[in-house]
């Protein structure tokens, strides 16, 4: 049975539809990553999914509950890590955590939860004294108290470096392996990318497109787009004919490609057969980033 | 540690009743991680408990009842207003704003338990202030419990309780940011213990402000109180008192209850912000303007304006600086009718004392007030992250309190020349006008001190206030009576600069002295604590941004 369904879901402020028509359904266990821009209806969608923001039309069903009436026993199986949520900050990581625990009837142990997001050395340290990221972890072991069988990860790695986010990676993917079902919001595509099974794209409140990372871009039918080096020896007008004229800037030559795979084999056996380096020769893919942009028509660049 | 320890997953039965006791112990815990408001709940009203006691403490009443007996009540009001009125509703709004309420709102722990906690907490915090003050009147000034109406003490106490709980958190549901709920509820309930039998029992009060203290349930909750250590017979329940405070504990569990919310209110504009459409950006900007010749006194207007306009957006610290002491300077002679006070007429005497507590409060708990703000929004982080010199802010914040102070001084100056027969010689102006501006400048010095001497503070009025508010009292800026104070404590006020500013308003003001006014001993000592100030300040500077 699917831990999340969601039919028909509309929400409006006003005449601004937040939430317009959005249908999707997450599984058992999965890691469901809802993208979008600031505005696009995440935060909306995932407060009615919480409970806390009643819906104006349509059918949501989360762990069998109704959430909007599910009430203290629906409360009991989520976890949710907000970014808006605060700390009393006269309290160490311990207090916090154990206080956290005991408001759940059914809960991990504190200790094994802070040794779990690597606040080990902190747990005697008032909440004034953690650093943002330590903040983070904190809030992620807050959220996981009530062991839930969903989780609502809302930008779990927001302002995190680089190697922080690849360890809060590292600790989603192990709640993943307890049977976690997580329903995360996220501006990073590559943290989708990364850890969720499936991603639902909204645009103005509306679910542009759902499905694995692979299948959206995929579904994005963006060209790929083949680059390489060539010796200054060389002319472009002795390359092959491609199924697209080739843009040269110098030595360099790049083209995007929707027939990428005859279009290679031209180039490699040309290459081949004049004894001509193709140096840095790359096939790139859409990636997950690329699908997106197009699915939200926001600008690649801002100029 | 591996993912199967993770597992291993605590299966208790869900005792609901449980999270009650732990949610209400961590409130107690979070109070006493709180040093200013214990100090301000607990330590504050028994600060005034041992002033008042002895300065007056040696008198009896007609029937042989040392007044001690009397002066227990009306600050174990006060102690319980503090706790279960201004701490609940601060404490709500603070929970609210930081996002604490919307994570507890996540566990399975329904809403009326994360506010019974609250109130339980707050209940006990109050029930410590009134036994300490109890014990304290018991043990030091032979007051008395009355056995016979100990019953109707304990239920008058939890009527009060509840009234001043429910009402601080209708108040903390009404309003959207801390700072508000802050002002507010201390904004109500001084003012209001004033016209309340609890700052002065048994004065006649002019009509209008009696009938406003009869129908607020402070009042009610003091006399219900006193008449429960009334020494004599009987068993000294109020029914009449006691219903007033039920019927407003309805109303303010009513307003809690329909207005109440988990969400932070005061960031709801930024997120609405979030989500609207960007409009066609620029795509160049036009060249930068040469420099132009900054002057030092540009630099400080610029500072000035930007500083009083922060005041401007609050209205409530304005009201609390100017009005206020406005207020009280025509409350008292109205009170207390024309008493007069060491050889001057009461209103003259309270207009060099208000003038004084004017430039105290704006230069000593306002001023600093907005650089902590300014510090913990990470406003000077930024802003030092400008050509701007730093001692630019801080000349323009404290400029902007030496006008505020002066604005203060010329309503109070209005009140006090139009209604009520102050007189200032005009020959002695510049005398007046050096000793505030000095009193400012020494105030303003003393804040940054405090400031900087606590780099983690988010918020200093309990630690200003509740420092300045017992030194105004020793320091005789109110009115305590026309007898002197005893030695020991005017020795105490002696080393203090609020003694000292008050004694050169006073020189300044007074109608019959002799000369220009100038006091230069006493604005000796206000320059030398302005010095001395400063040096810590400027040590310290890192403390302060």
């Amino acid at each position: 049975m699917a831990t999340i369904v969601v039919q028909d879901l509309t929400r409006a402020y006003g005449s601004v539809p937040a939430a317009d028509h959005v249908s999707f359904s997450v599984g058992e266990g999965e890691i469901f990553a809802l993208l979008g821009p600031n505005g696009a209806g995440k935060t909306t969608i995932v407060e009615i999914l919480e409970g806390y923001r009643s819906r104006d039309s349509g059918r949501v069903e989360v762990l069998g509950y109704d959430p909007a009436t599910g009430g203290s026993a629906y409360r009991a199986r989520i976890g949710v890590v907000l970014q808006s949520a605060g700390f009393e900050e006269e309290f160490t990581v311990r207090e916090l955590l154990r206080l956290q625990c005991g408001l759940f009837p059914r809960r991990h142990d504190p200790d094994e939860l802070i040794d779990l997001v690597g606040l080990g050395d902190k747990r005697a340290t008032r909440v004034k004294g953690l650093s943002g990221g330590q903040r983070r972890r904190l809030d992620l072991a807050l959220g996981l108290a009530g062991a839930p069988e969903l989780l609502f990860l809302d930008e779990p790695t927001t302002g995190f470096d680089p190697a922080a986010r690849h360890h809060a990676w590292d600790l989603v993917s192990r709640l993943r392996g307890l049977g976690t079902t997580i329903l995360l919001t996220t501006h990073y595509l590559e943290e989708a990318q990364r850890l969720a099974d499936r991603v639902g794209v909204l645009r103005s409140g509306r679910l542009q497109a759902v499905g694995t990372p692979d299948e959206l871009r995929a579904a994005s039918r963006l060209p790929t787009v083949i680059s390489f080096g060539l010796s200054p020896a060389r002319r472009a007008a002795d390359l092959p004919s491609l199924s697209v004229p080739p843009e040269v800037d110098g030595s360099h030559v790049r083209f995007l490609s929707r027939d990428p795979l005859p279009d290679a084999r031209r180039l490699t056996q040309w290459a081949s057969d004049n004894e001509a380096a193709l140096s840095d020769f790359t096939v790139a893919p859409p990636t997950l980033e690329d699908a997106y942009l197009a699915l939200t028509e926001e600008p690649a660049h801002v100029s | 540690m591996s993912v199967e320890d993770r597992e291993r997953v605590r299966l208790e039965p869900a005792s609901r009743s449980a999270a009650l006791p732990m949610l209400t112990g961590h409130a107690v815990r979070a109070f006493l991680r709180n040093p200013l408001a214990a100090f301000f709940t607990l330590a504050f009203p028994l600060a005034f408990l041992v002033i008042v006691s002895t300065i007056i403490g040696d008198q009896t009443t007609g029937h042989g009842v040392p007044v001690t007996q009397f002066l227990v009540t009306p600050f174990a009001v006060f102690g319980v207003a503090q706790a279960s009125f201004t701490l609940v509703a601060v404490d709500t709004a603070v929970l609210r704003e930081s996002g604490v309420l919307l994570r507890l709102r996540a566990t399975p722990v329904p809403p009326r338990t994360v506010l019974a906690a609250r109130v339980a907490a707050s209940a006990a915090i109050a029930g410590v202030a009134v036994l300490l003050l109890t014990v304290v009147g018991v043990v030091a000034y032979d007051v008395q419990v009355v056995g016979n109406k100990l019953p109707a003490a304990l239920l008058t106490l939890l009527l009060g309780i509840a009234c001043c709980t429910a009402l601080g958190l209708a108040l903390a549901t009404v309003t959207r940011t801390v700072t508000a709920t802050q002002a507010l509820a201390q904004g109500l309930l001084i003012p209001l213990a004033f016209v309340s039998d609890v700052f002065i029992v048994g004065a006649e009060l002019p009509r209008p402000l009696s009938v406003i203290g009869s129908l607020l349930p402070l009042k009610h909750f003091a006399r219900a109180m006193a008449e429960t250590f009334e020494p004599g017979a009987g068993a000294g329940f109020s029914p009449g008192h006691l219903a007033v405070l039920v019927a407003w504990t309805l109303g303010g569990m009513l307003i809690a209850r329909l207005r109440f919310g988990w969400q932070p209110r005061g960031g709801a504009m930024s997120r609405r912000a979030a989500a609207e459409v960007i409009g066609p950006a620029r795509s160049s900007l036009s060249a930068p303007r040469e420099p132009g010749r900054g002057s030092p006194a540009a630099l400080l207007g610029g500072q000035i304006s930007y500083a009083l306009l922060g005041l401007r957006r609050d209205p409530l610290s304005v009201f609390f600086a100017i009005v206020f002491p406005g207020l009280l300077l025509a409350l008292f002679p109205s009170v207390f009718g024309d008493a007069r006070v060491h050889g001057l007429t009461m209103a003259q005497y309270l207009f060099a004392g208000l003038a004084a507590y004017t430039v105290a409060v704006t230069g000593f708990v306002d001023m600093p007030e907005g650089v902590v703000g300014a510090r913990s929004a990470g406003v000077l982080k930024r802003l030092l992250g400008t050509p701007l010199p730093f001692r630019w802010y801080v000349a323009g914040r404290v400029c902007a309190a030496l006008i505020v102070g002066l604005l203060g001084v010329a309503v109070l100056a209005t009140v006090g020349l139009t209604f009520f027969g102050v007189r200032v010689d005009p020959a002695r102006l510049p005398a007046v006008l050096l000793a505030v501006a000095l009193g400012s400048l020494c105030f303003s010095a003393l804040g940054l001190a405090v400031a900087a001497l606590l780099p983690a503070a988010r918020s200093l009025v309990a630690v200003t206030l509740g420092v300045l508010l017992p030194l105004c009292f020793v320091s005789e800026i109110f009115v305590v009576g026309d007898r002197p104070l005893p030695g020991g404590i005017t020795a105490f006020a002696d080393v203090f600069p609020v003694r000292h500013l008050l004694q050169a308003l006073l020189t300044a003001t007074r109608p019959d002295g002799p000369g220009a006014g100038f006091a230069w001993g006493h604005l000796a000592v206000v320059a030398a604590w302005a010095a001395l100030a400063l040096v810590v300040a400027r040590v310290r500077r890192s403390g302060l941004t």
